[in-house]
């Protein structure tokens, strides 16, 4: 009787660690961690200062009326990136064709802000379409970028190239300064979705 | 005995100072510094005098909490976490040994011939489900490493299940001198000396 008693309380203590561990199964990956979190704890990120494409120092995310989606970069990025910033393109027409236009602000930030100065943002957001309002290029300040990248959950390592490798990802930030949602680069409809719902 | 000791102390230092280039890739982190963690807790389990009592009969619940111990660790994002958060990377230089290996050892050592089998059997399948998710993953599985190495450490866990594989089966193709005069003695096999068991099992 004993071992068995003891096997079951074993059984119940490590299922009980396994749940706690995988958000009840959910999620077995950092990165399904931190699209799950967003979604049902919405934290709150903080306001760090940023310099733009077109020279303008502001808050990211901005406290205004609209939508913050931000993307992270670099600017001389050879392939992922480029892909990247075809797709926010996409992004960014499909919400101007949609309900949502004049809600949403795009933003591109870059993850490498000692290499990509004014003019590599500049020339970045002009090869991709970015306007500089409603979709903007930006940097933030080194000495802010590993709280910054913490908040978002984001992680870079280099790519033994001379680039690196990130998780890249679509981070969805509401008016009042959450994030909401997390998806994948191409996914534009679940964007569109989440964008709406933070909206609301 | 001191000797025992003295390997444990020594593995987990190996581990400690040289964490730098072994966790900088996932195949020496997860195949390596954590099967020598696990190890250094096996070595030094007669010292503890852990689960000899009545609660472990036949190993049970030593090794369900070492099967439990292993599937946390073989979390993703538990690998993950070690490199972001250092209390992370302490919890599995602590865990690794006394709640995996030390369990595994002190489970194993009372297990029957038949739970032995099931557990060979069962990790070299497991090894392979590994290597197969590893290797065709379609997303980085951990945010710390690149795919090519996530790819490598999907090889490392095939090799390690074709190295498990060829070491279990050996004995069966190459038996050694005193199983083959044990046959023909017209002994079955080693009886009832091994783990709880008090029948007579031929050891296979």
């Amino acid at each position: 009787m004993r071992p068995l008693v003891a096997s079951l309380a074993v059984v119940l203590a490590g299922s009980a660690v396994l749940w706690q561990a995988t958000d009840g199964f959910a999620a077995l990956t950092t990165e399904s961690a931190r699209r799950l979190a967003a979604l049902t704890e919405t934290p709150a990120v903080p306001a760090f200062p940023v310099e733009t494409m077109t020279g303008d120092h502001l808050l990211l995310p901005p406290r205004d009326r609209k939508a913050t989606v931000v993307e992270f970069i670099y600017t001389n990025c050879p392939t992922i990136c480029q892909a990247a910033g075809a797709e926010m393109a996409r992004l960014r027409d499909r919400l101007a064709a949609g309900p949502l236009a004049g809600r949403v602000r795009l933003v591109s930030l870059s993850f490498d802000p000692a290499r990509d100065g004014q003019a590599q943002m500049t020339e970045y957001g002009h090869w991709h379409g970015a306007d500089g309002k409603v979709w903007t290029v930006a940097r933030p300040e080194a000495k802010d970028l590993p709280a910054l990248l913490n908040a978002y959950g984001v992680t870079v390592i280099p790519d033994r190239a001379g680039g690196f490798v990130h998780n890249a990802a679509l981070q969805i930030v509401s008016p009042d300064g959450r994030l909401t949602a997390i998806l994948g680069m191409d996914d534009l409809y679940g964007a569109e979705n989440a964008l709406g719902r933070a909206l609301r | 005995m001191s000797a025992r000791l003295a390997w444990a102390t020594g593995l987990i230092a190996v581990a400690a100072l040289f964490r730098g280039p072994i966790e900088a890739s996932p195949l020496t982190h997860v195949l390596m510094q954590l099967p020598i963690l696990a190890l250094a807790g096996a070595l030094i389990a007669p010292y503890l005098r852990f689960g000899q009592g009545d609660w472990n009969r036949g190993g049970w619940a030593c090794l369900l909490a070492a099967g439990f111990g292993i599937a946390f660790w073989m979390l993703p994002r538990s690998i993950d976490a070690t490199l972001a958060d250092m209390r992370w990377e302490i919890a599995k230089f602590l865990a690794l040994p006394f709640l995996v290996g030390l369990p595994l050892a002190v489970g194993y050592a009372r297990a029957h011939p038949l739970t032995r089998a099931v557990i060979k059997a069962q990790t070299v399948s497991m090894l392979a489900v590994m290597a197969f998710l590893y290797t065709h993953a379609p997303m980085r599985l951990c945010n710390a490493y690149l795919a090519e190495d996530q790819y490598r450490l999907g090889i490392g866990f095939l090799a390690l299940a074709f190295a498990a594989a060829a070491a279990w089966i050996a004995p069966l193709l190459f038996p050694t001198r005193q199983q083959v005069s044990g046959r023909r003695a017209g002994i079955g096999g080693i009886r009832g000396t091994v783990g709880d068991s008090k029948e007579e099992i031929p050891c296979v």
